[in-house]
């Protein structure tokens, strides 16, 4: 596996809405940040670019990030390419789609928009691209207006109509457990669909706000999961006001059962050697990212060693 | 099936030591209450007849509650006739770590006429929101004198409630889960002998602690007639597990339920998700379909008692929550209440 990061690991301390020096994560309240061993990029830089440094300075593979979040033509897509092949480095893309949207949203909106970001996908370089839902506060798999079982007839319905688009660019979509749906119910589409332009992005912890359980979902989703999020959570069951809450933690200090996921995928996925694993963790926002992203690729190189390229280093 | 109430609903009404009214508790960890629909016991008691007068006022025909509360035999018997006079039953309940270990859990032996067995009792200055008051004695010991408590307030049934932080659960490795499960086996079988001497069914509960389907083996290692299962509602989403999936590995030993609604809101700004509690029927779990499976499976669904759980955080007005759920489930649910 090529192990990456996923640049929602510094989100806190960079991403525009909610970075937390800026007015707007000021005003809702948040605690500040304390003793970070690294300097965000000022709001005014190019924070892909700093991500790119950052991921090469980490001594990670890779790195993911939506192409469609930083540049909306080809001469950004391109530029993008260039600043990840100077440093040697692999790009995990991505895409965002409402898979429930109606037929007429469908057909007024979404599919050009998804053929519009596989674009900048292809012109980017890419060849997987992690593929969101676009409304996941919207539309999910408690919301039952239309219920789950609509929601993902329609997604059975509209995705086919992008397989073609995909291959013509040579853009695997691989759509993503994002705390929306089971896997269950991504995998179930992605198997009946059963195009090698649809695949899976396996993350580890979403199952939980969704109700199920990782480790199963990772069984369902296996033969064709392409990326994974390395996302750890820790549980807290019982607490005074009998609301259950879940943590994030470094990868491999939660309860989701990391190690059994990667001996799944390692036996099953279809490219396990190439396999892009990418670390996400977000820890609180007052917390330092970079900490957590450590000791999250110490563990995974010391811990899970074994399904990933001898000559990283842990340290 | 029926309708009851669960002493819980008003744990931050009316329990002494987490009254949601005590500036003592609210200067240590809640925010304070706003409105109120409910005047609040007398404090620093033990609100037993405040609940039984509750059950009543909301038209409700059974109350759960701990039997700890009598904390003396004499108090339960006196308790048992008083819901006698009203015709009103009773859902006994204590808590209690099932998955201690042997040398822990107790020796398994009880003769009541021994002058120099353990005598536990709760002592409310011990309880908090998350723990137990009782003291003294083994699990063991404790079960065994919640079941004296239990069948001398006339209850047919005593759940054992093992959730509490501290105690091993679905998530905690060390021992592994399949210990803990066999531990719970081991540790249920001393006490069926001695609850069937006295008339009483013993039931196991989910209670943000283990899954259904956990419980399911629990029921599976035991094959004994005299334990049954209280299911929950919502718990099984603490251990993450569908309730919908829970309520089927469970319904053909439930005896009776803590009816409870959350709200699940899956992805959130930091990215965790969120469980929230929710009035019944205003919340993502399926009540009318568990109610379905449990119609259907239950060993007797006529007398199914469904006990109402309404536990907003301390801030909201429980009364105007409890209100709420009874006018949806006796309107949206109507169908399955005698």
């Amino acid at each position: 596996m090529k192990l990456c990061i996923s640049i929602a690991c510094y989100r806190w301390a960079f991403q525009p809405s909610i970075r937390r020096d800026g007015p707007e994560y000021r005003a809702g309240g948040g605690p500040l940040a304390y003793l970070q061993s690294f300097t965000a990029p000022p709001p005014e830089d190019n924070r892909f670019f700093w991500m790119v440094d950052k991921t090469a300075e980490l001594g990670l593979q890779g790195l993911y990030a939506h192409p469609g979040e930083y540049v909306d033509d080809r001469a950004g897509a391109e530029a993008m390419r260039r600043k990840v092949e100077d440093r040697g480095l692999i790009w995990n893309g991505g895409l965002t789609v409402n898979m429930a949207a109606t037929d007429e949203e469908w057909e007024s909106f979404e599919y050009d928009n998804a053929v519009r970001q596989l674009e900048l996908n292809h012109w980017a370089g890419l060849t997987i691209g992690t593929m969101t839902h676009r409304l996941p506060n919207v539309h999910n798999h408690f919301s039952t207006d239309p219920p789950i079982e609509e929601q993902m007839a329609r997604a059975a319905r509209h995705l086919p109509t992008l397989t073609p688009v995909a291959e013509d660019l040579g853009v695997i979509m691989a759509w993503e457990n994002h705390m929306d749906y089971r896997v269950s119910e991504v995998a179930g589409v992605v198997n009946e669909i059963n195009s090698p332009w649809l695949r899976i992005t396996l993350d580890t912890s979403n199952p939980f706000p969704s109700l199920e359980d990782p480790l199963e979902g990772a069984r369902l989703a296996a033969r064709n999961v392409v990326a994974v999020h390395f996302k750890d959570f820790r549980a807290q069951p019982l607490r005074d006001t009998w609301e259950p809450h879940f943590h994030y933690s470094p990868v491999g200090h939660g309860d989701s059962p990391i190690g059994e996921i990667l001996a799944v995928l390692q036996a099953e996925a279809p490219d396990p050697a190439n396999l892009l694993a990418n670390i996400e963790i977000s820890p609180p926002p007052q917390h330092d990212p970079e900490t957590w992203v450590l000791e999250s690729k110490r563990w995974l190189l010391e811990e899970q060693g074994q399904y990933f390229e001898p000559h990283l280093s842990a340290q | 099936m029926k309708l009851g109430l669960s002493h819980e609903t008003y744990r931050w009404v009316a329990f002494p030591w987490m009254r949601s009214d005590d500036p003592e508790f609210v200067g240590e960890m809640q925010a304070p209450i706003y409105l109120r629909g409910i005047d609040p016991p007398p404090p620093g008691e033990l609100p037993i007849d405040w609940m039984v007068d509750r059950v009543a006022a909301h038209s409700l025909s059974s109350l759960a509650m701990e039997c700890g509360w009598f904390q003396d035999t004499d108090r339960a018997r006196s308790f048992g006739d008083r819901m006698a006079e009203r015709r009103l039953t009773y859902l006994a309940s204590v808590s209690v770590d099932l998955a201690a270990p042997p040398p822990e859990w107790g020796n398994g032996s009880y003769d009541p006429s021994w002058s120099s067995r353990p005598t536990p009792t709760f002592d409310m200055s011990r309880a908090t929101a998350v723990r137990t008051g009782w003291t003294g004695g083994t699990p063991f010991d404790i079960a065994v004198r919640a079941m004296e408590l239990a069948q001398a307030a006339g209850a047919r049934v005593l759940s054992l409630v093992h959730g509490q932080p501290g105690r091993p659960n679905h998530y905690t490795k060390d021992p592994s889960i399949d210990e803990q499960i066999d531990r719970i086996i081991d540790n249920l079988g001393t006490l069926l002998p001695i609850a069937e001497g006295m008339g009483l069914t013993l039931a196991t509960e989910n209670h943000m602690d283990y899954r259904c389907s956990e419980f399911a083996l629990v029921h599976q290692g035991l094959g004994a007639a005299n334990v049954r299962h209280v299911f929950d509602f919502a718990d099984s989403m603490a251990v993450n597990e569908d309730p919908l999936d829970g309520v089927r590995h469970v319904a053909r030993h439930t005896v009776a339920t803590h009816l409870r609604d959350m709200r699940a809101q899956p992805i959130t700004q930091v990215a965790t998700g969120a469980f929230y509690h929710a009035p019944i029927g205003h919340g993502s779990v399926p009540i009318r379909a568990m109610l379905d499976i449990l119609r259907a499976e239950a060993p007797d669904p006529d007398n199914l008692c469904h006990y109402v759980e309404v536990v907003p955080r301390p801030d909201y007005d429980t009364e105007h929550w409890l209100t709420a759920s009874l006018d949806w489930l006796r309107t949206e649910c109507a169908d399955y209440w005698g």
